[in-house]
């Protein structure tokens, strides 16, 4: 990667892969970008940064051939010394010429095989013309397991962990189809590749995003994640509103200034170096009664025996790898999983066995994982959108609805939580990310909420409402609210929560406290595994709860 | 000048109209009633009789009526109901006491000697927009619409109900035998309930009984499949197709294959087909009703507000703690309820139930509610263009006869209807603005 840096300096034309120029794209009334160019250098990791709404993903879709832009070139490298433009919203010629997406809502077959999701666009035939599963499995396995040896490739896609997935579709990326008359990879972007990832998954994707730099590809990162920026890329290109800002060199640059690019101000706390938002050392020395208690719950494979307590004021953070059952785990105290053995108690309340109502009856909101999929209804107005858990409460008899109540209450809550939409009529579509995450948070946390769960509340969305909804978070708690936080954003979860305990295959494998708390320590409670004698190794990082 | 300002907060007129949902099924349905009364071609009017006064002579000349009155009553009775002057050849010519001259044409007219001596005339008028067509296309209509309201729900709900046909065939039969029972209570053993011309159960019972039992046979169908589509996880395509078999195959043992007819005339000419003036106005009001019911319950209660939280996002309202199943269930129940309803119309109107009442009536249901803007995938749909799209159904339906076309094409047409009014809807859903 270095070499290359210093064989190609951006100063130097003939080095030029890649060369967007003068990119417009306009959606209904939103220009999503407006007159971008950036230049992009063979062999380089680029960073497309940006708030939510800033046109980065745009940009990466225009470039991948996804969308089609009003104005402005896309051209790429072809032979010495020559570019040629790429036809404008054609997947196909961009896909031609080299250029691959990996993007996270980018269709895959979840009912088919790793291996027949990679081979899709040429089924391998035997000599009978019949569809060749050796070969396929073959191609697949070689594909696949340069990056993550640990997949089956004969399983159905849909089985896999959302960090398994995303490798998949980066193993589809590298497909090298030259030698069937296709193309090799030249560029990849890849557009918020980690949101879904555990953080040992997401090291291991930072390690093949260098090991493809170093092999000559070009790497076009779109994410928002500060870290991942300082750890790989070499150039970053910041866009606000569909603007470009500037492009320059990761070296050059530290937090601050970017955050500032980004935003267009200088942000008090800057992610990735959070200061602590845990409660004071007096909350956590007296906190409140315990307003959610769950013992021995249980679930088929999925979660086993496990207990826990959250008091007043609290935030409990869980940390884990993905598919270590953390959403499991919150589904189950929030009734949505009928297999679940155990009892969980909310406010003195037995709730367990009575489903979701009971849960929302007994105080409790959950603001899920996936927000487009388990959260918003996009064909309701975002008035709805918050109201629906309260409607049935609020009715009049008969179950006709009360909507001055409706609107009081919404009215209230995109008051109190800053949701920026034009009118309670306006589609959740319309809004940006960050106000969608921000209106699921005010369906949840209202006057009433004693206990609160929270599973990646701040996914994919932009710092500036990242640091807010920290704050939320925060007050809530110090209302009195009991805080349980799922998070694979270390920092995040390192500043928000006053403990954290870890999970690993189902189980909570220890609990870390006030100076305990840190990544090393959560990254080997996460991956300790089940054989381990007696915890020993979690021991030293932390205290192991008493066990079974 | 606003529009250059604020594009997209306020689109233009023309767009919003454009936009609305129902808008442009209406002008659809314009656009064929248009259509058809400029292609239907002409009818004999009605007859009238236009008195003469005494004095008045009447006269053939080559084929030509010609009336000499003194008084200008006839010739004013004459061009109120003729209208005034005439298309095509005058056959009838008229002097009013020798100063107005008029020519009109009409259909054979005749003059009736004997006193009072009296005009007979008839004009022409169109076959599709006249009174009495467009008052029996909509009672037509009413039968279907009734249903589509309650199927609107289904499909809003993200599910569908292949079922409503038997449900209805069902309902019909068993209300049916409850009716000729209630007769039979009431006239006495041995009465002839066939030809009681007088007597019989009194509409305060006949009414409930006949309403009644076919929405609760209906409503007990919904319960039904809707516990299963819940209960076995099941998907609804799968239940009611084999409700529909089940139910369907139930009215050919219930009745054997024959019709059942008996009821108390208080249900029938006393209600469901009570004349007001010349037409029959109960199944169209019922229509009216239903709509104006479905319209309240799917956007101002809390059941309609989670049928649309439901078919938009199952995942999601799992997770806002809806209770999914029961929701679904009382949907499944209120759509069997509507067939039921529309059958007991059906008792009512025509005064007998045949065994294969409701067949194939799946279709136009369906059609009605997806050409009235139900999308398959759910979360969408209105009960207002439910009922426009069971007038769309059933006036392609009608347009075939008033046509003269083959009644074996209608199946076709209606085939048609539905794929352009999805097409249709698909490509207005890409005026509106992204991200939905």
């Amino acid at each position: 990667m270095k070499s290359l840096e210093s064989a190609a300096s951006p100063s130097d034309p003939s080095s030029v892969l890649l060369a967007a120029e003068g990119i417009s794209k306009r959606f209904g009334i939103t220009q999503a970008l407006d007159d971008v160019s950036v230049t992009f250098l063979a062999g380089e990791i680029h960073a497309l940064m940006g708030e939510n709404g800033a046109g980065k993903s745009t940009l990466g879709k225009v470039i991948g051939g996804l969308h089609r832009q009003d104005t402005g070139t896309v051209r790429i490298a072809a032979g010495p010394g020559q570019m040629r433009e790429l036809t404008p919203g054609s997947i196909d010629d961009a896909f031609h010429a080299g250029v691959r997406i990996v993007h996270q809502e980018l269709a895959q077959c979840p009912n088919l095989t790793v291996a027949e999701n990679l081979s899709l666009h040429d089924l391998p035939r035997t000599r009978m013309g019949l569809l060749d599963r050796r070969a396929m499995t073959e191609r697949a396995a070689a594909l696949v397991h340069r990056l993550e040896p640990g997949i089956d490739v004969e399983a159905p896609l849909g089985l896999l962990s959302p960090g398994r997935r995303q490798i998949c579709q980066i193993a589809a990326a590298l497909d090298d189809r030259s030698a069937s008359g296709g193309s090799s990879p030249r560029v990849i972007v890849f557009d918020e590749p980690t949101s879904s990832l555990s953080i040992a998954e997401t090291e291991r994707l930072l390690e093949i995003t260098r090991k493809l730099a170093a092999g000559g590809i070009t790497i076009i990162y779109v994410s928002h994640r500060m870290g991942e920026i300082f750890a790989v890329c070499d150039r970053v290109t910041v866009l606000r509103d569909g603007k470009f800002v500037a492009t320059s060199r990761v070296r050059d640059l530290d937090e601050p200034t970017l955050v500032e690019q980004m935003i267009g101000r200088r942000l008090s706390t800057p992610t990735g170096k959070l200061p602590s938002l845990a409660a004071e050392g007096g909350h956590v020395a007296h906190p409140g009664k315990p307003l959610l208690k769950v013992s021995g719950l249980s679930s088929a494979s999925k979660l086993s025996d496990i207990s826990l307590e959250v008091r007043e004021r609290e935030i409990v953070g869980i940390g884990g790898l993905v598919g270590s059952g953390r959403s499991e785990l919150l589904n189950a105290i929030f009734g949505l999983d009928v297999h679940a053995r155990g009892r969980v108690d909310a406010d003195g309340k037995v709730i367990s066995g009575g489903g979701p109502r009971a849960a929302i009856e007994a105080g409790i909101g959950y603001v899920p994982e996936d927000r487009r999929l388990q959260g918003l209804f996009f064909l309701l107005g975002v008035g709805e959108n918050t109201v629906v858990p309260y409607m049935k409460r609020l009715a009049r008899a008969l179950g006709i609805r009360n909507q001055a109540g409706e609107s009081r209450l919404i009215r209230d809550r995109f008051a109190e939580f800053r949701v920026k939409a034009a009118s309670p009529a306006s589609l959740p579509g319309e809004l940006s990310g960050g106000n969608q995450q921000k209106l699921l948070i005010a369906r949840w946390m209202g006057e009433g909420t004693k206990v609160l769960l929270l599973d990646e509340p701040t996914r994919g969305i932009d710092v500036g409402t990242k640091a807010e909804i920290y704050k939320l978070v925060r007050a809530a708690a110090d209302a009195g609210a009991a805080v349980l936080l799922v998070s694979s954003e270390m920092p995040e979860l390192l500043a928000l929560s006053d403990r954290i305990l870890v999970m690993a295959n189902g189980k909570v494998t220890g609990e870390l406290r006030d100076g305990e708390m840190t990544q090393a320590n959560i990254l080997k409670l996460a991956t300790a595994e089940r054989e381990m004698p007696a915890g020993q190794e979690a021991k030293d990082a932390g205290r192991v709860l008493p066990a079974r | 000048m606003s529009q250059s300002e604020h594009p997209a907060a306020r689109p233009s007129f023309f767009k919003r109209i454009l936009q609305a949902q129902e808008s442009g099924l209406i002008l659809v349905i314009l656009l064929m009633g248009l259509l058809l009364t400029a292609r239907g071609g002409t009818k004999p009017g009605e007859m009238q009789r236009i008195p003469l006064p005494e004095a008045a002579t009447v006269a053939d000349v080559d084929g030509v009526l010609v009336i000499s009155s003194p008084t200008d009553e006839p010739l004013r009775a004459v061009r109120a109901a003729l209208g005034d002057g005439g298309k095509g050849l005058s056959n009838i010519r008229i002097t009013s006491g020798g100063q107005s001259v008029s020519a009109v044409s009409a259909s054979n007219p005749r003059v009736l000697d004997g006193p009072p001596r009296a005009l007979l005339v008839s004009g022409s008028e169109s076959k599709f927009l006249n009174s009495q067509n467009l008052v029996l296309l909509a009672t037509q209509a009413s039968f279907i619409a009734v249903m589509a309201v309650g199927m609107t729900a289904v499909i809003i709900l993200g599910g569908i109900d292949l079922s409503v046909g038997s449900i209805y065939g069902l309902a019909a039969v068993i209300g049916a035998f409850s009716l000729r029972a209630l007769q039979i209570r009431f006239l006495g053993p041995g009465a002839d309930v066939l030809n009681a011309s007088a007597g019989g159960a009194p509409w305060l019972v006949a009414i409930p009984v006949g309403i009644g039992v076919c929405c609760l046979v209906g409503a007990l169908c919904g319960v039904f499949s809707g516990s299963l589509i819940v209960g076995l996880r099941v998907h609804p395509f799968i239940i009611t197709l084999g409700m529909m078999a089940i139910l369907s195959g139930l009215v050919f043992v219930l009745t054997g294959g024959q019709s059942v007819s008996g009821f108390p005339e208080s249900f029938t000419k006393g209600f469901m087909k009570m004349p007001a003036g010349k037409v029959y106005p109960v199944p169209m009001l019922i229509m009216g009703l239903m709509m104006l019911a479905g319209m309240f319950v799917l956007s101002q209660t809390v059941l309609g507000r989670r049928i649309f939280a439901i078919g938009g996002n199952e995942t999601a309202a799992t997770y806002a703690g809806i209770p999914v199943g029961r929701v679904k269930i009382t949907v499944y129940t209120i759509s069997g309820m509507l067939a039921g309803l529309s059958a007991a119309m059906y008792l009512g109107y025509y005064g007998a139930a045949a065994p294969g009442a409701g067949q194939g009536y799946e279709l136009d249901v369906i059609a009605a509610a997806v050409i009235g803007g139900a999308s398959l995938s759910g979360g969408r749909g209105s009960a207002f263009g439910a009922v426009l799209g069971a007038l769309l159904v059933q006036m392609i339906s009608n347009g075939m006869l008033v046509l003269e076309i083959d009644q074996s094409y209608t199946q076709i047409v209606k085939g048609a209807a539905i794929v352009v009014a999805v097409v249709l809807d698909q490509a207005k859903a890409r005026l509106a603005p992204v991200g939905r």
